[in-house]
C-alpha cells in the first residue's frame, strides 16, 4: 500500500468513493408535516405509522437540542433531504442489484463475507434496503431477518408494532422524535425459542446521497433461550455538506436469551452521527455490545442496556478514535433495574491530530438491584497536545446492596514500550502504531477475525497521518 | 427581605440534565446576622478585620498596601459564581509570613443564626500556616452557616486547612473554598462533614504555579436524610503539577450525597499528574449515592488516575474482622468510624481531634 | 471439660452448588497439634474456612462440636468468642484501623471488660518482641501494605494475644522466607507449650514444623480425609509425596 503522509491525505479509499446520484426519489430538503405524510405515502405506512410519524414530528417540534454534548451547530435541518429511495426494489441475489450500487458493496467486501462468514445479509443504500438474504438452514430454524418494510406489513406486523419504538419513545431525546418522524429502512430479526445461530447476521447502512440523512429502524427480538449474533457496519463517501445520522437499535433479549451486538462504525467526517441504542434484557439473558467508532464528525452514540429481569447481565467493549476534525461522544449507558444484575464496561478512546473524544457514561442501580455489581473501566491516550480527551463518567446508587467500581485513566503512549518496541528494530511509527492497536485490542480481541482485521486497518489508517 | 435562589457546585462539563447531577439549586433566607469568628494566633499570622487599618500592615486603606496587594476577587470557588448573591458577608483575612504559624478559627453558631463568614488567606513567601477551621453549634440548632475561605499562596508557600463541621441537625451549611497556588505552592485541604441537615460544599484550586500541589481530604458521615453535596475542581495550569483527591465517607438512613470530582488537565500542563479516589460505604438500603468523577484533558504529557468503590463492606473483610470475636454490627461501626479516624489523624491537633470523636461517639449511638 | 475439643463428624461442605469437602470426620483434643496435608485444590482451605464459619462455604451435611458445644450453626464471631481462631492463608487489609486498636478492641470484645491501656500495651510489646516486629507495626493500619511476611506475622501476633483454645493455621507459612518461617514457629511453639493450645496446622511444607511438637498427620485429597497418622507421617510426605496414598 502506498504510504500516506498527512491526513489530508488519507482518503480513505477504502470507503470515499461515491456514486452519482441515480436515486429514483428524493425527497425536498428540510422537515415539514407534508414532507413526512409524503414519506408516509411512498412507503405505504399502515395508518397507524403514519400517525406515530406525524406526533413524532410534533414531539420533535417541541423538544430543545442537547445542552451537554458536542455542538451540532454545523447541523441544519433545513438543508436535510430525509428520504432518498435509490432506483431499485429489494433484492434476494447480488446479481439482481443495480451494477454501480453492487459495486460500492464489493468494494466494501460485503457478499465476500455473505460467502465465508455471515448467517445473513441486508445492505441498506440510502434510504431503503437493496439487498436482503439469509440462509437457508438458519431460515429453516424459523429465524426471521428481513428489511423494517417487508416486517410492518408481512406476518410479523403485530409483533413489530408491539415493540417499535417502546424501549426508545420519540419523546426520549429530540433526534429520537426526529427518527420516529421520517425513519426508513433497517432490519428487523426475530430469533424463536431456544434457536442458537451459529454464525453472525449482518446488515451494513452505506449513504451515498449528497446531504441526506439516514434513518434506518433496527428492531431484533430473541426469544427465550435463544442466541444471536448481529453485526452492523457503515460508512459514506466524504461530502463538503453535513449528513445526518439518527437511526435507532432496539433490542428485546427475553429470558435467558443471549445477544452480541457489533458495530464497526466508519462514517465519513462530514457525518452527524446522533444514533440511539438501547437493550431490555429480562431474567438471566445478557447483551453484549461490542462497538469501534471511528468515523463520522460528530457523533452522540451511548447504547443503553435496561437489566430488568433477575440475573440479567450487559458488557460493552468499545472503542473510540478521534481523529482530525472529529469530536466524538461516546460510551454507554446501563440501568440495573432488577436484583443479582451484572454490568461490565471496558472502553478504550484514543484522540489525535486535534480530535476529541469524550467517553460519557451512567451506571444507574434502582433500589430494585439488590446484589447489583457494576464494574466499570474507562482508558483514554493522547497522542499529541492539540487533541482533546475528557472523560465524564455518572453512577447513581440507590440500594446498599450493591457492589459499585470504577475506573478511569489518562495517559500518553509510553517511552519505555517505544524504547522496546525499536531496540528489537521496530519503527518508531511502526512501533506506536502497534501500540495503539495493542490498546485498542479490548475490542479487536471481540470481534470475528475479519472484522478485526478491518479495524487494525482503520487504526493503522489513521496512525499514518502523524509522520507529517 | 426576600429568599435568594441559588445554582451551585456546577459541573465543569454537564453530562445529562435528566440525572440531576448538573448542579445543585437551593433557595436561602438571607444571611443577615453576625457571628463573629474565635481566632487564637501562633507564630508569624497575622490577622485583619473588616475594612482598613490593621495589626498586619498598620495601612489605612487598602489601595498600595503590599499585604492587600492579592485580589482575592479574581480567585474562583468550588461553589461558583453564586456565592456573590450572598453579599458582602463578614470578612476577615489571615496574612502568613515567613516561617510556621497556625490560626484556629472558630465558628459557634447560635439556634436560628443565619451567617456568611469571609476568609482570606495570603500564604507569603515560605510560609507554613495551619488554618483549622471548626463550625459548631447544640445538637438540635437550625440555620444558616455560609462560609468562604480563598487563599493566595505564594510561590512555596505551604497551606493546610482544616475544616471540621459539627453543626445541629437544622442547618444547612454552604462551605466555599477557592485557591489558587505560586511556583512550588503546596495546599492540603482536610474536611469532615458531619453535621448539618444540608452541606454544600464546594473547592476549586488553580494549580497555576510550576510544581504546585494540591491535596485534598474529604470524610462524611450521612445519615437522617442528610443532603451532602460536593464539588471538586483542581485545574492544571502550571508544569509538572500534582493532584491527589480522595473522598471517603458512609451513607446511612435516608442520606444523600452527591460527588462531583474533576480533574482538568489544561494545555500547557506538561507532566501534572492528577488522582481522585473515592470511597462509599453504604450501610442502609434508603440511601442516594451519586459520584460524577471527570478527567478533562487537553494535554498530551499527564497522567490522570481516577477510582471509585461504592457498597456494603467487603464480604472478606467481613468475615476476617468476625473471625476475631466481633459481631457483624459491630464491625460495620468499627469500620465506618475508622473512616473519619483515618482523616482525623492527619489533622494533627488534639483538640479537634477530640471534638470529633466526641461527636462521632454520639452519631454512632443514634445510628443504631 | 470435654473429651474432645474438636469433634468433626461426617462434614460435608458445599461451595455454591459443588460439593468441596464430602464426609469429613476430625477430632482434636485440647492441647494437641494436628497436622493437615494435601494437594493443592484438596480442599483444605475450604475445611478451615468451614469450621471457622465462612458464611460462602455451606455445610449441607454433619456436625461441628467445640469445646462441648454444637457450633455447627453459629456464627463467625461466636465460634472466634468460643475460642476459634484461624490465621488467613491471604490476611485482609483494614484501612483506618491500627493493629494495636483493633487487638485491643477485639480483646475487649472477647472479655467483656475494658483493657487497661498500660497492661495491654506491656504485653503487646512483649508478643511482638518475640516474632521479632518492629514496634512501629501496631500504630500502622492493620495488615494496610504489610509486605507479605509482615501479614503472616501479624497473625501470630493476634493467635498470641487472643490465646485461643484451637488454633487453624492455614499455610501461614506460605511465602515466608527461611528466617521468617523460624520466627513464626517460635510463635507457635509459644502458644502450644506456654498457653497449651491446640493446632490444626494446614501446610504444604514441612519446614514449619520441624521445631514443633506434632501429634496427628492427616492427608486430604479430593475433599476427602484419606489417611490418619501419627507424627512419622510427616517425614514420609516429606521424602515420597503424596501419589503412593492417592493411588490406592
Amino acid at each position: 500500500m502506498e504510504e500516506k503522509t498527512y491526513v489530508e491525505d488519507i482518503d480513505r479509499s477504502l470507503y470515499d468513493f461515491r456514486n452519482e446520484d441515480k436515486d429514483a426519489y428524493r425527497i425536498q430538503e428540510g422537515l415539514t408535516r407534508e414532507i413526512v405524510e409524503q414519506i408516509s405515502r411512498e412507503k405505504h405506512d399502515p395508518e397507524w405509522m403514519r400517525e406515530f410519524r406525524l406526533k413524532s414530528l410534533e414531539i420533535y417540534n417541541s423538544m430543545v437540542m442537547p445542552q451537554w454534548g458536542p455542538s451540532i451547530e454545523g447541523l441544519n435541518m433545513d438543508n436535510i433531504v430525509t428520504y432518498v429511495r435509490p432506483n431499485t426494489k429489494m433484492q434476494g441475489k447480488w446479481e439482481d442489484v443495480p451494477e454501480d450500487i453492487k459495486d460500492t458493496f464489493e468494494r466494501l467486501g460485503i457478499p465476500q463475507a455473505e460467502q465465508t462468514s455471515l448467517a445473513g445479509v441486508g445492505a441498506q443504500y440510502d434510504s431503503e434496503l437493496v439487498y436482503h438474504n439469509v440462509r437457508r438452514e438458519v431460515e429453516e430454524q424459523g429465524v426471521v431477518y428481513t428489511d423494517m418494510e417487508s416486517a410492518l406489513n408481512g406476518p410479523y406486523a403485530d409483533m413489530v408494532r408491539e415493540h417499535f419504538m417502546k424501549l426508545v419513545p420519540p419523546t426520549d431525546h429530540k433526534f429520537a422524535a426526529l427518527h420516529g418522524a421520517v425513519w426508513s429502512g433497517g432490519s428487523f430479526v426475530y430469533v424463536p425459542k431456544g434457536v442458537s445461530v451459529a454464525i453472525p447476521l449482518q446488515s451494513y447502512f452505506r449513504l451515498n446521497a449528497k446531504g441526506a440523512g439516514q434513518f434506518e429502524h433496527t428492531l431484533i427480538i430473541v426469544d427465550e433461550g435463544a442466541d444471536l449474533h448481529f453485526i452492523e457496519g457503515c460508512s459514506a463517501p466524504k461530502y463538503n455538506v453535513a449528513n445526518l445520522h439518527a437511526g435507532c437499535v432496539e433490542l428485546f433479549i427475553a429470558k435467558n436469551a443471549k445477544l452480541r451486538y457489533s458495530t464497526i462504525e466508519n462514517w465519513s467526517k462530514n457525518m452527524y452521527n446522533l444514533n440511539t441504542k438501547r437493550a431490555l434484557v429480562a431474567e438471566g439473558g445478557t447483551i453484549e455490545w461490542v462497538s469501534g467508532s471511528f468515523g463520522s464528525h460528530v457523533s452522540y452514540l451511548y447504547p443503553m442496556s435496561v437489566l430488568n429481569g433477575d440475573g440479567a447481565h450487559s458488557e460493552f467493549t468499545g472503542v473510540t478514535f478521534a481523529g482530525r476534525d472529529q469530536n466524538l461522544d461516546t460510551g454507554c449507558k446501563v440501568v440495573h433495574n432488577a436484583p443479582h444484575t451484572t454490568s461490565l464496561v471496558n472502553t478504550r478512546s484514543i484522540s489525535k491530530s486535534g480530535g476529541v473524544s469524550t467517553f460519557r457514561s451512567s451506571v444507574v442501580v434502582t433500589n430494585k438491584a439488590k446484589h447489583a455489581k457494576s464494574s466499570v473501566s474507562c482508558q483514554s491516550l493522547m497522542l499529541d497536545n492539540i487533541s482533546r480527551s475528557d472523560t465524564i463518567p455518572a453512577i447513581d446508587v440507590r440500594t446498599s446492596e450493591a457492589d459499585i467500581g470504577h475506573e478511569a485513566k489518562i495517559g500518553r503512549i509510553s517511552d519505555d514500550a517505544v524504547f522496546y518496541l525499536m531496540s528489537r528494530g521496530i519503527s518508531e511509527d511502526e512501533a506506536k502504531a502497534m501500540i495503539v492497536s495493542g490498546f485498542a485490542d479490548n475490542v479487536s480481541k471481540e470481534l470475528p477475525l475479519e472484522y478485526a482485521v478491518e479495524m487494525n486497518n482503520l487504526i493503522r489508517l489513521e496512525m499514518q497521518g502523524s509522520i507529517g | 427581605m426576600k429568599n435568594i435562589d441559588l445554582i451551585v457546585n456546577k459541573l465543569p462539563a454537564p453530562t445529562w440534565n435528566r440525572l440531576r447531577m448538573n448542579d445543585s439549586r437551593l433557595e436561602l433566607a438571607p444571611c443577615a446576622d453576625v457571628c463573629e469568628p474565635r481566632v487564637a494566633l501562633q507564630g508569624s499570622v497575622c490577622l485583619n478585620k473588616n475594612g482598613a487599618g490593621s495589626a498586619c500592615c498598620g495601612c489605612a486603606t487598602a489601595a498600595g498596601c503590599p499585604v492587600h496587594s492579592v485580589d482575592f476577587n479574581k480567585i474562583p470557588t468550588g461553589m461558583g459564581q453564586d456565592m456573590e448573591l450572598l453579599g458582602a458577608g463578614r470578612t476577615l483575612r489571615l496574612t502568613a509570613d515567613a516561617g510556621k504559624s497556625v490560626a484556629a478559627i472558630t465558628l459557634r453558631y447560635g439556634d436560628g443564626q443565619r451567617c456568611y463568614n469571609r476568609l482570606q488567606i495570603e500564604a507569603k513567601e515560605g510560609s507554613d500556616v495551619t488554618v483549622l477551621m471548626t463550625y459548631i453549634s447544640t445538637a438540635a440548632a437550625a440555620g444558616t452557616a455560609a462560609v468562604q475561605t480563598k487563599i493566595h499562596a505564594a510561590a512555596g508557600a505551604k497551606v493546610k486547612l482544616v475544616q471540621v463541621q459539627l453543626l445541629g441537625g437544622g442547618f444547612v451549611h454552604l462551605n466555599d473554598v477557592g485557591s489558587e497556588l505560586g511556583d512550588g505552592a503546596r495546599l492540603e485541604i482536610l474536611q469532615l462533614q458531619l453535621g448539618g441537615s444540608k452541606a454544600y460544599n464546594g473547592v476549586r484550586t488553580e494549580l497555576t504555579g510550576e510544581g504546585s500541589s494540591f491535596e485534598a481530604a474529604a470524610g462524611y458521615y450521612g445519615r437522617r436524610g442528610q443532603r451532602i453535596d460536593m464539588n471538586f475542581i483542581a485545574n492544571h495550569y502550571g508544569k509538572n503539577t500534582v493532584c491527589d483527591m480522595t473522598a471517603d465517607g458512609v451513607l446511612q438512613s435516608g442520606a444523600c450525597k452527591i460527588y462531583r470530582g474533576t480533574i482538568d488537565f489544561k494545555n500547557g500542563c506538561a507532566g501534572a499528574v492528577g488522582d481522585e479516589k473515592e470511597t462509599v460505604l453504604l450501610l442502609s438500603d434508603d440511601v442516594v449515592n451519586q459520584s460524577v468523577p471527570l478527567i478533562l484533558c487537553s494535554e498530551e504529557d499527564v497522567q490522570g488516575n481516577h477510582g471509585a468503590s461504592i457498597g456494603k463492606l467487603d464480604e472478606d473483610l467481613l468475615f476476617y474482622l468476625c473471625s476475631r470475636g466481633f459481631s457483624e454490627q459491630d464491625a460495620i461501626d468499627m469500620m465506618a468510624k475508622a473512616k473519619i479516624e483515618a482523616l482525623c489523624r492527619k489533622i494533627g491537633d488534639e483538640d479537634t481531634v477530640q471534638l470529633v470523636e466526641r461527636y462521632l461517639e454520639g452519631v454512632i449511638a443514634d445510628g443504631q | 471439660m470435654a473429651e474432645q475439643l474438636l469433634e468433626v463428624k461426617g462434614l460435608q461442605v458445599n461451595v455454591e452448588d459443588k460439593e468441596i469437602l464430602h464426609s469429613i470426620d476430625l477430632d482434636i483434643k485440647p492441647g494437641e497439634t494436628h497436622v493437615l496435608m494435601g494437594p493443592n485444590g484438596a480442599g483444605k482451605s475450604t475445611l478451615g474456612y468451614a469450621l471457622m464459619g465462612n458464611p460462602k462455604y455451606t455445610i449441607t451435611g454433619g456436625t461441628i462440636m467445640f469445646d462441648g458445644q454444637d457450633i455447627t450453626g453459629l456464627s463467625v464471631d461466636k465460634r472466634a468468642k468460643a475460642g476459634l481462631f484461624l490465621s488467613f492463608q491471604n490476611p485482609l487489609e483494614v484501612p483506618g484501623i491500627s493493629l494495636s486498636s483493633f487487638l485491643k478492641t477485639a480483646l475487649e470484645q472477647q472479655r467483656g471488660v475494658r483493657i487497661k491501656a498500660w497492661d495491654f500495651r506491656k504485653e503487646l510489646r512483649q508478643a511482638m518482641a518475640l516474632l521479632q516486629m518492629d514496634a512501629k507495626y501496631a500504630e500502622r493500619d492493620l495488615n494496610a501494605g504489610f509486605s507479605g511476611g509482615e501479614k503472616k506475622k501479624a497473625e501470630i501476633l493476634q493467635l498470641l494475644m487472643l490465646n485461643p483454645k484451637l488454633a487453624i493455621l492455614d499455610e501461614t507459612d506460605s511465602g515466608l522466607d527461611v528466617d521468617a518461617v523460624k520466627i513464626v514457629s517460635q510463635g507457635i511453639k509459644t502458644f502450644q507449650e506456654h498457653r497449651n493450645g491446640a493446632l490444626l496446622i494446614i501446610t504444604h511444607n514441612t519446614k514449619i514444623l520441624e521445631a514443633l511438637h506434632v501429634d496427628k498427620t492427616h492427608i486430604l485429597a479430593q475433599g476427602s480425609i484419606i489417611k490418619n497418622a501419627g507424627p512419622e507421617l510427616v517425614e514420609e510426605i516429606n521424602k515420597q509425596g503424596f501419589e503412593q496414598f492417592l493411588q490406592k
